[in-house]
């Protein structure tokens, strides 16, 4: 069942040719052959979440596309009642009281969340991150996670799924665990184009529980068509790539020029600072956002302490791993007095002169182009350099709040499109024009 | 040598919103332990700060009285520090754009006027408390006070004594009372002061060590401590021991009226300040500033001035009357009503402080309907009934929130003042007593007292005096 249309299966179940149960078995049945790529599955609050949407299609309630279709949230995303460790033993057994604003919105919109899918520890590079690997696996139809600087769109791009990382403030940040405020974001992957933009229109809008939240909708691309647009191919990362990442880059610029677009390439040299103003901004909003993790309150503690700083230094030397307390120190060093102006202070002026670069760069092209990964990507790298130098073409569109469409390719490798700031369903009408032939319905 | 101390305060009002500053808690005080909390305040991962409105407009309302310059764009910080009462082990305040700058606040002592200058106003969340249970011998937390909304208020080092403190306090406190900012009370801890002191010679420009003593709520240790610390200060230098003087935070000990210092850190803390990402700039518009200034009410040195000066109420009336808003209260609703204004004063400072007195009130705690005490002042004006019946209405008003005009109606209290009928009661009652008339015109004036009184007490105690006394004089020439 999992062949067919997703979205024809859906109308399936609203036309009542299909129940949701029906529907969403075969899923069932995957996960539980194998579960290693969920934190969490529970296949009574499944059976629940499915008798409640069936009665309310009985019942005649209009629901969305996606209503009855099996999808599952990351484990740095709230769900009431539920551990949600987001990869860390430092924050094992943590339980909210509340739910993420865009788990209401799935649930709201008719979806079954089938459960909680692992990532890195609290998806900060997605480096391990297997979560995309159930679209794969057919466990679910679609996924929601957070990308901050590419941490899910290149696990997804890794395992050859679509992933689109939403404008800064479409979708609410409300439930989601923190790891870099001004740049996390509730992000959609899926197997197809269809579902990237049916998944975000589920989970965007306006959220007062969130202050950065956007007051306004994403317009909808209309009748949009990519023929005269024009295309910018960025040369910066074009020139860091390799021959895959070229070759999905050329592949896709072939059909951009096949659907009537124009393709230039263009040099944004400012981009080339990404990575370390990203690096600078991240792990300082992480030193304030992970602070909260002091052993005491809930997660992990450390069974012998001397006394409160004994507490605090055992707990989290214990709790967290390698990478996050290399991010931890490295932030909270860019804050400290005599490095706040010289690091801190000078991030936030390179991001203002990346995005300033950017807009620019609009001023010429509607979409710009990249491969997703540069040469030599170390996927098994154990520093947090060595990963985060692995998504350093995903950052600038992070620091900007532009939307960026992940599009997988050969070896590993795919193509990066970014749009608009708030023109993110322009930008997957970009997407499917890049990608014709897997653009979904 | 003569020597100065030169002190700046940093006070902590606590805001009277009914709500906390990032989340949909109740500011309550009391309760018990962790019962006015949700994830916000407690400091989950996965919550965002939203801030209260209100805070901002009282922000911007302090800013008016002290006459601050507003910044109009205003940002949150994080103030990162480990401490197990501070839920996000940071705390988020104000640092790069405090919501005013640059204020000023006029205090008056013995030595007459002076203005304080202010460094900044800033908001800010208070954090929890740690409370210590010593059957188990550990420590628990309570994030009831955890992002309840603060104003710090920060002075220039600009007092040069307890009494300009005291006197400095006093005034922010009716100030931020009579705007409803804050109730400031010192003992609940909605107002706490820290305060930075040093000691130079006089004339020195130079600034000398400077102690910090924190969380002080009383203006008696304010004082007892600022007194002390002085003395120890001048001590040290008078004996040679200047070099002992360190720059540390002490603790002032009430009870032995000491200061100690407190365990010094080696190096001052890095607080790690940096723009809170949750929450994005906050633009205050100047129609924002206007609507806000034209919800202030009068402050209580505006209204002292406006009793004395407008009104002619004496300086004694004027200070007790502006001294209480529920009094001034009153005493504008009379006048608004078309009392005269020393007619409302007269009835106020006399027979309604009166009745709180008798009932163990303050001021500002006594409940009284302005509307009714308007209403029954009326009807003596109007000389529907007498100032002896009135006082009686008027405790009726006041413990029972009766309506003075239904209540003289339905208990017969209008006075008589059919002129015929008293007229024929004065003829009576001269013609009953022809000895006392007698005595009078021989020159017993007080004769003419007893008189009245006959009048009074045919007429039930309900006839208008003044009619009385004018039939009275006829008939007695």
């Amino acid at each position: 069942m999992t062949n067919q249309n997703p979205l024809a299966l859906a109308q399936a179940i609203r036309a009542g040719t299909c129940t949701v149960a029906e529907a969403i078995a075969p899923y069932i049945e995957k996960i539980e052959q194998d579960g290693s790529l969920f934190s969490s599955f529970d296949r009574e609050a499944a059976a629940a979440q499915i008798d409640a949407v069936q009665a309310r299609l009985r019942a005649g309630e209009a629901l969305s596309p996606l209503a009855g279709m099996p999808v599952a949230v990351t484990e740095t995303i709230c769900t009431q009642g539920e551990e949600t460790a987001a990869g860390s033993k430092m924050l094992a057994g943590f339980k909210p009281p509340f739910e993420a604003m865009a788990v209401t919105k799935l649930k709201e919109a008719g979806m079954i969340v089938l459960g909680k899918l692992k990532t890195d520890e609290f998806g900060c590079d997605g480096l391990g991150c297997t979560a995309p690997l159930a679209i794969k696996k057919g466990q679910v139809l679609l996924g929601f996670g957070c990308d901050t600087g590419g941490s899910l769109r290149a696990p997804a791009v890794q395992n050859g799924v679509y992933c689109v990382k939403p404008t800064y403030g479409a979708v609410s940040r409300a439930g989601l665990i923190a790891y870099a405020s001004s740049m996390d974001q509730v992000s959609v992957f899926a197997p197809d184009l269809a579902l990237c933009e049916a998944g975000l229109m589920a989970v965007a809008g306006h959220d007062p529980a969130d202050s950065t939240s956007l007051e306004t909708p994403l317009p909808p691309a209309g009748g949009f068509s990519v023929s005269g647009r024009k295309v910018g191919i960025l040369k910066e990362a074009l020139e860091e790539t390799d021959e895959a990442g070229k070759a999905a880059v050329k592949a896709a610029a072939d059909a951009f020029a096949a659907a009537g677009a124009q393709v230039m390439e263009l040099s944004i040299p400012q981009v080339k600072n990404a990575l370390a103003a990203y690096l600078i901004i991240a792990t300082a909003e992480a030193s304030g956002n992970m602070a909260r993790f002091d052993g005491i309150k809930y997660g992990y503690q450390t069974p012998h302490y001397e006394n409160l700083f004994d507490l605090y230094l055992k707990s989290r030397s214990e709790g967290f791993g390698r990478k996050m307390k290399e991010r931890l120190g490295l932030g909270s060093l860019m804050l400290s007095e005599g490095y706040y102006d010289d690091y801190y202070d000078k991030a936030m002026r390179v991001r203002g002169q990346i995005a300033a670069a950017v807009k620019a760069a609009f001023d010429q092209v509607d979409c710009l182009l990249t491969p997703v990964f540069p040469a030599n990507a170390d996927f098994d790298a154990a520093t947090l350099l060595g990963a985060e130098k692995n998504n350093r073409l995903l950052t600038a569109a992070s620091l900007t709040g532009r939307p960026s469409l992940v599009i997988p390719a050969e070896a590993q490798n795919g193509v990066q499109l970014i749009g608009r700031y708030m023109e993110d369903l322009t930008l997957l009408a970009f997407g499917r024009a890049a990608a014709p032939e897997r653009s979904g319905v | 040598m003569e020597y100065e101390v030169v002190i700046g305060l940093e006070v902590h009002t606590e805001l009277a919103t009914k709500t906390k500053i990032f989340c949909s808690c109740s500011t309550q005080f009391g309760g018990g332990a962790n019962t006015h909390i949700c994830p916000g305040c407690a400091g989950m991962p996965g919550t965002l700060p939203v801030v209260n409105k209100k805070v901002i407009e009282f922000g911007i309302a302090a800013a008016l009285v002290t006459n601050s310059k507003i910044n109009q764009y205003t940002t949150f910080d994080k103030k990162n520090y480990f401490y197990p009462d501070l839920a996000c082990s940071y705390q988020i305040t104000q640092l790069f754009h405090p919501i005013c700058v640059d204020g000023s606040v006029e205090i008056e002592t013995s030595q007459g006027k002076k203005t304080i200058g202010l460094k900044q106003i800033h908001m800010e969340e208070d954090a929890g408390k740690l409370k210590h249970d010593p059957f188990t011998d550990s420590s628990l937390v309570d994030y009831n006070r955890s992002s309840m909304p603060l104003l710090e208020i920060v002075s220039k080092p600009d007092f040069r004594s307890a009494e300009e403190v005291v006197a400095y306090l006093e005034k922010l406190r009716s100030m931020l009372k009579a705007i409803g900012v804050s109730d400031c009370k010192m003992q609940e801890g909605s107002m706490r002061a820290d305060i930075n002191l040093s000691v130079r010679p006089l004339g020195s420009t130079k600034l000398g060590v400077r102690a910090e003593m924190k969380n002080m709520n009383s203006l008696k240790s304010i004082t007892r401590a600022i007194e002390y610390e002085t003395a120890r200060h001048i001590d040290l230098i008078e004996s040679g021991n200047a070099h002992k003087l360190k720059q540390e935070t002490r603790r002032w000990d009430d009870e032995k009226g000491k200061t100690y210092a407190m365990r010094s850190k080696e190096n001052a803390q890095d607080y790690r300040y940096f723009p809170n990402p949750d929450l994005p700039p906050i633009v205050i518009s100047d129609e924002w500033i206007e609507r806000v200034r034209q919800s202030l009410p009068e402050l209580p040195e505006a209204k002292f001035a406006r009793y004395t000066q407008v009104l002619g109420l004496s300086e004694g009336d004027s200070r007790l009357l502006t001294g209480s808003k529920v009094l001034s209260d009153l005493c504008d609703h009379c006048i608004q009503a078309g009392i005269a204004p020393q007619t409302a004063a007269n009835w106020i400072t006399g027979e309604v402080m009166n009745l709180a007195k008798n009932d163990g009130k303050l001021a500002d705690d006594l409940v009284l309907r302005k509307e009714s005490l308007a209403k029954l002042i009326g009807l003596v004006e109007k000389n529907v009934i007498n100032r002896n019946t009135a006082k009686k209405v008027l405790a009726e008003v006041y413990h029972k929130d009766v309506d003075p005009e239904e209540y003289v109606n339905a208990n017969g209290l209008a006075m008589v003042s059919d002129k015929g009928a008293i007229e024929q009661m004065v003829k009576d009652v001269l013609a009953a007593n022809e000895k006392v008339v007698a005595d009078y015109k021989s020159g017993k004036t007080q004769a003419r007292g007893f008189l009245f009184g006959q009048i009074m007490k045919q007429a039930k105690g309900k006839a208008d005096t003044k009619l009385i006394n004018e039939l009275l004089n006829e008939q007695l020439s």
